[in-house]
């Protein structure tokens, strides 16, 4: 157990001391963030006052046209070759031509835009919004219905509340952000650190200080302390994120951008949002069951790409070996996708039972609630024997691999490492 | 008393018969050479001993009981092919080293700064690997080899890459840790380059023992029982029928000792009036002891 605990603090300290491992965790937090303050900062750069000449042809405003804040709306002052002369020199300038197309089944083709700049986003969703409206109104008024009347006659929107039986209420915005960022977290912290693991083990081969060590320690030992040793830096970067992130969504951002955070929210995609990294911590056992995944997903993977590690000289070797342990991860952060619309379905199901996929796809299920205690149990109880039994494959083909120097090693010959007696 | 003995060891990789029965012990508190051509099964032995493989069959015995894992704290090793981390100091790394084998991290700590200092490395406590020269590194991982001041010693290929200057440094360390009561074993290709330090040695060939003993007993062994006379002077008529060879010190011959002693070649010679330079038994050095067993097996 000393040499255990020996290994695994060199490599936890070895790493927390790179550059590197800072850079990450504190990049790792900020880009999250950046996902939903961009947006938003552009949105609010975006906001300079603007000016469109209309022509309206079609007599769609009756005049009146909709000017709002920041957005001035002027019958076009000029005509034939001075207009089209201005829109040339002013690139800010620009010029809605309306023509009677628009009340036909296509609006879109009674509606041009000439300008130096296309349309910002913003201003078009606005006018199209708009005059879709006034299209319609000029339709009812035309067939002698009151919008007032139609409005009383439609449905308003609504959408469909989910309770569980004993009466909470769920929502399923929060569900699916904390699945996506779930799930991914997960695949992106296998790979990276299980890859972590295949590094240090080649590099130990190639640099020779292998024999040294397998002459101190049992070469399980030496196996088992690198990939703790790994999995602690890995759940020590994770711990830094979430903190990182709950200070910059509660303190950061909020003062940064003032209340533009909560008006925009919904435009930022929600699963990226750092809400969603936040809200893990208020969901029950989340966090628990995304920690349990981890520690055996990881310690599962990080056993295959080290027996990889160990039958390689160099670093460089190990591209055909790997992609075998890296296939299954790619699929089951494939599936989770899948899992995130369909929890309940059979594939989600069964991809959640089998080891290698359990841990990516188990935590989209789980953010839905879409899990029965038997079947975390079941899953559970699978993963801590798979875990067992892949390491101890692991351990062989290791024991075996990193004595095993200046040869080609194929998947069939480790295959054979694995189970020869 | 051995410290270790192998027995009739075994081992197999595959198709190809690594060890095939070979035994031989290393008494306590000696230098011993473990010798032989490259694929003779030097390292696999080294392995068996350091418990990183295990043989097929036959047992090793450390003190005269059969080895145990823990034993293991006991035996420094120095491989062939060195390595240290590249990402890590080299105070640190040969602390954490000794730490492996058993060491506190203050003891091991303490014998690091003590050895950095007999080396001159001190000023090389914080730097990485990549820092220092060839030199620099080898001291470095000696220290590391022998930090936790193990009973057993062993050292593949020690002097290779060393320049003289640092072998003769090494050598001394060599024979201090014997007179500290340390059993050294070398292994290595390059025979004459340990004969002089060995105590007793084994040579292996195609995976068995050829040859085994302390290094006196065996020359004496494979002594050619001729005589190498150096002289000057009128060669005498009893010389005739001798191959005489001019060289620059004088005229060179052999004498077989079959027919007479040394003495009484000697009192042939004087009485010749013959100027003697030198008078020396030719004794083989272990190369030659090695080729002459080698194309006698293989006739």
């Amino acid at each position: 157990m000393r040499a255990i605990y020996l290994i695994l603090s060199r490599e936890l300290f070895v790493r927390v001391k790179t550059k590197q491992f800072w850079i990450l965790s504190i990049l790792g937090p900020l880009l999250m963030s950046a996902f939903i303050a961009v947006p938003v900062l552009i949105a609010k750069m975006d906001d300079s006052a603007q000016t469109i000449w209309v022509q309206d042809e079609a007599n769609l405003w009756n005049q009146k046209l909709p000017s709002k804040e920041k957005l001035l709306l002027i019958p076009a002052p000029l005509k034939g070759q001075a207009l089209i002369d201005s829109l040339a020199q002013d690139e800010n300038l620009g010029l809605l031509t309306i023509t009677p197309e628009v009340f036909g089944k296509n609006p879109g083709q009674g509606l041009k835009f000439t300008s130096q700049s296309p349309l910002s986003l913003k201003v078009q969703d606005y006018l199209t919004e708009n005059i879709s409206k006034t299209v319609e109104d000029k339709k009812l008024e035309e067939n002698g219905v009151s919008r007032a009347k139609l409005d009383s006659l439609k449905t308003p929107e609504f959408s469909i509340q989910s309770v569980k039986p004993e009466g909470s209420s769920q929502s399923s915005e929060k569900a699916f952000g904390l699945a996506t960022v779930g799930s991914m977290l997960m695949y992106f912290f296998i790979l990276i650190y299980g890859m972590q693991v295949l590094r240090g083990v080649s590099e130990e081969k190639s640099n020779r200080i292998m024999e040294v060590l397998i002459s101190s320690v049992q070469p399980f030992q030496l196996m088992m302390g690198k990939i703790l040793g790994i999995a602690a830096t890995a759940l020590l970067q994770f711990l830094i994120w979430i903190g990182l992130t709950m200070i910059v969504v509660s303190l950061v951002l909020p003062a940064f951008l003032g209340d533009a955070v909560s008006s925009s929210a919904t435009a930022a995609p929600d699963a990226m949002s750092p809400d969603a990294l936040s809200a893990m911590a208020d969901v029950p056992g989340f966090l628990l069951v995304f920690f349990f995944y981890f520690i055996f997903g990881f310690l599962t993977y990080a056993a295959l790409f080290a027996a990889i590690g160990s039958a390689v000289d160099q670093e460089q070797d190990a591209q055909q070996l790997t992609f075998p342990v890296t296939l299954p991860i790619i699929v089951a952060f494939l599936l989770a996708q899948t899992a995130v619309a369909q929890p309940h379905s059979a594939t989600a199901f069964w991809s959640s039972m089998i080891p290698l996929t359990a841990p990516v796809v188990m935590m989209a299920r789980f953010a839905f609630d879409a899990v029965a205690p038997w079947e975390l149990a079941l899953s559970m109880v699978t993963m801590v024997l798979s875990f067992v039994f892949i390491t101890y494959i692991s351990a062989r083909i290791y024991r075996i691999g990193v004595l095993m120097y200046g040869k080609k090693v194929t998947l069939k010959e480790i295959a054979r490492w694995a189970f020869k007696k | 008393m051995n410290l270790i003995e192998l027995r009739n060891i075994h081992k197999s990789f595959e198709a190809h018969k690594a060890l095939n029965g070979v035994s031989f012990s290393i008494p306590k508190g000696s230098i011993f050479g473990l010798l032989g051509p490259n694929g003779a099964g030097k390292t696999t032995s080294i392995r068996i001993i350091n418990q990183i493989i295990a043989p097929d069959e036959g047992e090793v015995l450390f003190e005269g009981r059969p080895i145990r894992r823990e034993d293991i704290q006991k035996v420094g090793y120095l491989p062939e092919e060195r390595g240290l981390y590249k990402k890590m100091n080299i105070a640190d790394q040969v602390i954490y080293l000794g730490q492996l084998k058993g060491l506190s991290k203050s003891e091991a700590t303490l014998r690091c700064k003590q050895w950095f200092e007999r080396f001159d490395l001190q000023k090389w406590w914080n730097k990485h690997v990549a820092d220092l020269s060839k030199g620099m590194q080898q001291k470095v991982q000696f220290i590391a080899t022998i930090l936790h001041e193990p009973d057993l010693v062993i050292l593949d290929e020690p002097f290779s890459g060393f320049d003289p200057v640092n072998a003769e440094i090494l050598k001394e360390e060599i024979l201090n840790l014997k007179q500290r009561g340390a059993t050294i074993l070398f292994s290595s290709h390059r025979m004459e380059s340990v004969e002089t330090l060995c105590d007793s040695l084994v040579m292996i060939h195609q995976s068995k023992v050829v040859l085994s003993g302390t290094t006196r007993e065996i020359r004496q062994a494979h002594k050619s029982s001729e005589i190498e006379l150096l002289f000057e002077g009128n060669i005498p008529d009893w010389m005739q029928g001798f191959s005489i060879v001019q060289t620059e010190d004088g005229q060179k011959v052999v004498l077989p000792m079959a027919e007479h002693s040394v003495n009484e070649w000697l009192q042939k010679a004087l009485q010749s009036q013959l100027t003697i330079h030198s008078c020396r038994e030719l004794i083989p050095g272990l190369n030659e002891i090695f080729i002459q067993i080698v194309q006698n097996s293989a006739l």
